[in-house]
């Protein structure tokens, strides 16, 4: 008995290391000093204030989101299409795609970002919100296709193949049946491959320079430079954000359309 | 007899019609390939094969370069902080799975949360909040001070330490996951079964829990420490001078110096372990089952 409770502070212990910076960011933004002093003295919304008013952190934020929406928006049919092929064809090279498409998840984006970098300055889009939105669409792909995958997975093939033999043709039948009761695993893919690219930085460091400053490549500079004030409302904004997302796509991949 | 002509008229009608229907979700899955083969394949192999053949590169391979002392120093420090942050994430993660799954559902889900919420938060919100929580003026430091129990603060930040710390608690969510999924899925009957076979509470988890729970142990393992070795932002932010990791020197060497030859040469081991892992990852836990299971956040 004593040994199952010393293993439950040990657990508590560390769960709450693993979730307190989150929590600490929170109340830094409503701080009323410049520095990081925690807990803060007193509080108020003066670097609340002070964010909507700072351009190169609101160029940053729409940098970030205009690239991550386009690369999300060319991802997303491209993911899923690949998913349904994945999960309803047997064809050549089937089992090998399924890793395949795993793998820029797994990859070290390091070695991605030296990469794209070599590439986009041969073919002239480094320092670009091309170059973003490219790179983009590879580091989503996998987690459309593995979150929409699983929702095909569980749709009953036979409905696609009733409503052919009804006559309906593979687009009829994919838009008329299998789209209504699948969107919300596609919606709950798309969210996620958006939080996970939205986030992203490594990519970034390399293949952007002056111009094209995304979110968290300032937050980086940032915080390696020296600390902006800022940066805790920066960061509480993106908390909220992708716990928001996050809730929403684990809404939309419950969600069974009976 | 019509009848049975009409039959086998419709099975010959219907078989090319499944047969394009074959082709169409072959199509559907190459094109998502062929995308990832043209902007994430190519690049990669264009990059090693385009510098292969370089003076720089030739250089670096024989360590013959002037920074010599200084790859060979991130290298080592890289594969050893990797290998020593991976076994502190599958003790602490395996000990927080394990709590998890014997604690009541509604627990389970605040617990749950505790591990999910940080999950989606940027990396470099996170270390943010570690530098507020253990730096010099941190909440950590201000406690102890005034509780009078040390006069200096500790110096946590910048240091070694720091890194694992830092690390650790990044990448513990992925162990917790993995080794949470495969506890969960062992069959109850299992346990009472070894228990009335005469097996103590030690010999239970030793027999059945732990070998049962491999998979998950071994899948956080890879997972943590493939992206551990390209760990860049941690060791950035809150490292000492001396915990320059592979990482940060491919980068300095890539975008400062303009030597893309050094900056490839030490990615190549990088990607060798990497695809290595991969392969071993895929043959023993298998990404078939990863595609096969609903849920999304577990599967990140």
């Amino acid at each position: 008995m004593g040994q199952k409770v010393f293993l439950g502070i040990l657990a508590i212990l560390i769960l709450l290391f693993i979730a307190s910076p989150v929590f600490v960011v929170l109340p830094l933004s409503f701080s009323d000093a410049r520095g990081i002093d925690f807990p803060p003295e007193s509080y108020s919304l003066r670097r609340f204030r002070d964010f909507f008013g700072a351009t190169e952190w609101l160029n940053a934020l729409w940098t970030s989101a205009k690239v991550s929406f386009f690369a999300i928006l060319i991802a997303t049919p491209l993911g899923t299409g690949m998913a349904l092929g994945l999960v309803r064809g047997k064809f050549f090279g089937r089992k090998l795609l399924n890793s395949f498409v795993i793998l820029p998840l797994v990859f070290p984006t390091l070695i991605y970002g030296l990469a794209l970098l070599f590439l986009y300055r041969r073919i002239g889009i480094y320092d670009s919100e091309l170059g973003l939105v490219l790179a983009y669409i590879v580091v989503g792909l996998p987690f459309i296709v593995l979150i929409t995958a699983a929702r095909f997975r569980s749709f009953d093939e036979s409905l696609e193949l009733t409503a052919m033999s009804l006559g309906a043709n593979w687009w009829q039948s994919f838009f008329k049946v299998t789209l209504p009761l699948t969107w919300s695993g596609i919606a709950a893919g798309a969210i996620v491959a958006f939080i996970i690219v939205f986030d992203e930085l490594i990519i970034a460091l390399f293949i952007t320079r002056i111009q094209e400053v995304t979110l968290p490549v300032k937050m980086f500079n940032s915080l390696d430079l020296d600390v902006d004030p800022l940066l805790a409302v920066v960061a509480s904004f993106l908390i909220i954000n992708s716990l928001i997302l996050a809730g929403l796509a684990a809404l939309f991949a419950r969600v069974r359309h009976e | 007899m019509a009848a049975s002509t009409a039959a086998a008229s419709s099975t010959t009608r219907r078989s090319p019609a499944l047969r394009s229907l074959t082709s169409r979700y072959a199509i559907l899955a190459w094109s998502g390939a062929l995308w990832l083969i043209v902007w994430f394949v190519v690049p990669i192999l264009w990059m090693i094969w385009d510098l292969a053949a370089s003076q720089e590169f030739q250089d670096t391979l024989s360590f013959s370069g002037s920074e010599r002392t200084v790859n060979l120093r991130a290298f080592r420090n890289t594969f050893e902080t990797a290998a020593i942050v991976t076994i502190l994430c599958l003790i602490a993660g395996y000990i927080v799975a394990y709590f998890l799954v014997s604690v009541g559902p509604r627990v389970r889900i605040i617990l749950m949360s505790l591990v999910l919420i940080p999950y989606w938060v940027s990396i470099i919100i996170r270390t943010y909040g570690l530098i507020v929580t253990l730096g010099r003026k941190g909440f950590v430091n201000e406690t102890l001070i005034d509780a009078g129990l040390i006069e200096e603060p500790l110096r946590i930040m910048f240091t070694t330490n720091a890194v694992y710390l830092g690390m650790v608690q990044v990448l513990l969510p992925y162990v917790v996951l993995t080794v949470y999924t495969s506890l969960e899925a062992i069959d109850d009957n299992l346990f009472t079964a070894a228990r009335s076979l005469g097996a103590g509470g030690w010999n239970v988890f030793r027999k059945v829990t732990l070998p049962l729970s491999l998979p998950g142990v071994y899948a956080g393992g890879i997972i943590v420490f493939i992206i551990s070795l390209g760990a860049y932002v941690t060791p950035a932010l809150i490292g000492g001078p001396g915990d320059i990791m592979i990482a940060q020197i491919v980068w300095i060497n890539a975008t400062e110096f303009g030597q893309f030859g050094t900056a490839i040469v030490l990615v190549l081991p990088l990607i060798v372990v990497t695809l290595a892992l991969f392969v071993v990852f895929n043959r023993f836990v298998g990404v078939d089952r990863m595609l096969g299971t609903g849920g999304t956040a577990e599967q990140r």
